[in-house]
């Protein structure tokens, strides 16, 4: 079944306003449309500057587009009252890149993850402490850790708590953006495991947003290449690359080991 | 708590901080303590000097200096408190209020402040207080008016500042709105910045009231207000420069404190 569709997304940027007189232009995107499936990871790439970030705001209503629809379980969300569209949004929610910096400094973890349970459920203390402890099991995080800030939390363990907070409206769909590509590899691995795993168990759907081809590679099901706004290609699995803008996102992944490079590329 | 601890290698905030409680204190209690009735005017005993009876002598009525600089700590401290407090909680609700509404809203309450903004704020203030009429409640009201724009137009850049953050926009995503965004995300980020802010401007306050009352437009006799007290002892400045001196002392004294008590604070920051 369709979760989302995304239909003719164009978004510009004024430049430089002067006065009262609105700036030329930019253009970011350009007709972006494609759908996503239930339980599905749809993974976008693209180079910086390719509007794939923009993109992922734009879902998560933190960005209004220029034109276009946005269909949500069949709710148009630029169209639906208000009311009905902020019970929709719950089950869409975000991972970013970042993940020190989406905390406020001065909430601890268990006020973090009680947070959206405060906004939608009316659960008194002892099931707010009760679900909490269980989002906290659900990525493999200590009871202990909740009364702790963000600051004193390691990079991997912050991100497992922005997963945890994610996943507590129990979403359909998450967008993840870039929100692997700060951590290292090790620790890559072992969050890809952990969205996956929790990807079967809940039944989720992951818009996989990243600059990083090879981890787009191992975690989605279906492939969106982006270049300057536009899509450009779409690929399955295991698909070859066509366009310029893939192939150079594809030769851009290292080797595991140096005699596997290409001749070409080799120094003289 | 976290204040005091970063604070205990930091004598001067500290001590600033003790003496200004103890002050708010005397001023409080003044009732109690003071050894007369402020107002009592007894001509028989006008230009007394400091005996047991009287600590800092009588003024030009005969009326106890002391009594009166007590008293004047309710007028001088407790309005300036109470016109940062006011201003201040009102600046927050306008400048959030703008600061999230942005659009057509937003850019008529910038170009207001711009067009505000540009008049000094002491003219701003003889201004209003030549319409209202000099009256303690009006210095009252002309003070926080001038000290609203000031704060309101400074809140809604820090709220717009936060606005950008990535935590707000995570927080927007899992539903918080409005009042509880306000509530959670925005104040505990910013208090800091907003409690060192208004106690930088107390002083600036304290002298401002003082100014108003020495020049007429404010607090009226024979309310003990410190810079009422300085223009009534102004006559006899020849004779008994001792009644311009206490006050203009506690004045300095008081600014002085709130200043260092700021300066600390903004270096907590």
């Amino acid at each position: 079944m369709t979760l989302l569709e995304v239909k003719n997304i164009e978004k510009y940027y004024a430049q430089r306003p002067f006065l009262f007189k609105r700036g030329q232009e930019a253009p970011v995107l350009e007709n972006v449309t494609f759908s996503l499936q239930e339980g599905e990871c749809l993974g976008i790439v693209g180079q910086s500057g390719s509007g794939k970030s923009t993109l992922g705001r734009i879902i998560l209503g933190i960005e209004r587009p220029t034109n276009g629809e946005l269909i949500f379980q069949g709710v148009n969300l630029y169209e639906a009252p208000s009311k009905e569209k902020k019970m929709i949004r719950r089950n869409l929610q975000a991972v970013f890149q970042n993940s020190y910096h989406s905390f406020n400094p001065k909430q601890t973890i268990f006020e973090i993850l009680e947070e959206p349970f405060l906004n939608f459920e009316h659960f008194s203390k002892a099931e707010r402490q009760q679900k909490v402890r269980e989002l906290l099991d659900c990525v493999e995080l200590e009871w202990a850790m909740a009364q702790n800030y963000p600051s004193q939390l390691s990079g991997g363990q912050q991100q497992r708590v922005n997963i945890a907070r994610a996943l507590a409206l129990k979403p359909k769909l998450i967008v993840l953006d870039e929100a692997i590509s700060s951590l290292d590899m090790i620790l890559q691995k072992t969050i890809i495991e952990l969205l996956q795993r929790l990807q079967k168990e809940l039944q989720l759907a992951y818009l996989f947003i990243s600059h990083d081809l090879q981890a787009t590679r191992f975690m989605s099901d279906r492939i969106l290449v982006m270049q300057h706004g536009q899509l450009v290609e779409e690929i399955g699995k295991d698909g070859t690359y066509q366009h310029p803008a893939s192939q150079a996102l594809y030769n851009a992944i290292l080797p595991s080991h140096p005699r596997e490079r290409k001749k070409k590329d080799r120094p003289n | 708590m976290k204040f005091v601890r970063t604070k205990s290698g930091n004598l001067t905030g500290l001590i600033s901080l003790f003496l200004l409680v103890i002050t708010g204190l005397l001023g409080l209690f003044a009732p109690i303590l003071m050894p007369h009735d402020p107002f009592a005017v007894d001509i028989a005993k006008k230009f007394s000097v400091p005996s047991w009876d009287y600590p800092l002598g009588t003024d030009h009525l005969g009326r106890c200096i002391l009594s009166r600089l007590l008293l004047g700590i309710r007028y001088s401290l407790g309005s300036a408190l109470i016109i940062q407090l006011v201003a201040i909680v009102l600046a927050i609700l306008l400048g959030a209020f703008v600061a999230l509404k942005r659009g057509l809203i937003d850019f008529l309450f910038i170009r207001l402040c711009d067009i505000l903004l540009a008049f000094p704020t002491l003219v701003l203030a003889f201004g209003l207080l030549g319409i209202l009429g000099p009256s303690l409640k009006n210095v009252l009201i002309a003070l926080i008016f001038t000290q609203l724009i000031y704060y309101a137009r400074m809140i809604r850049g820090l709220f717009i500042g936060i606005n950008e953050k990535d935590f707000v926009q995570a927080a927007r995503i899992t539903g918080t709105t409005g009042i509880q965004l306000i509530r959670r995300h925005y104040i505990p980020n910013l208090l800091p910045s907003i409690v060192t802010i208004v106690a930088l401007d107390i002083g600036k306050v304290i002298l401002e009231i003082a100014g108003f009352s020495f020049i007429g437009l404010g607090v009226q006799a024979p309310i003990p207000e410190w810079g009422m007290m300085i223009n009534e002892g102004k006559q006899y400045m020849r004779q008994h420069p001792e009644l311009m001196l206490y006050p203009g002392l506690a004045i300095i004294l008081v600014v002085l404190l709130f200043n260092q008590l700021a300066n600390r604070l903004k270096r907590l920051d």
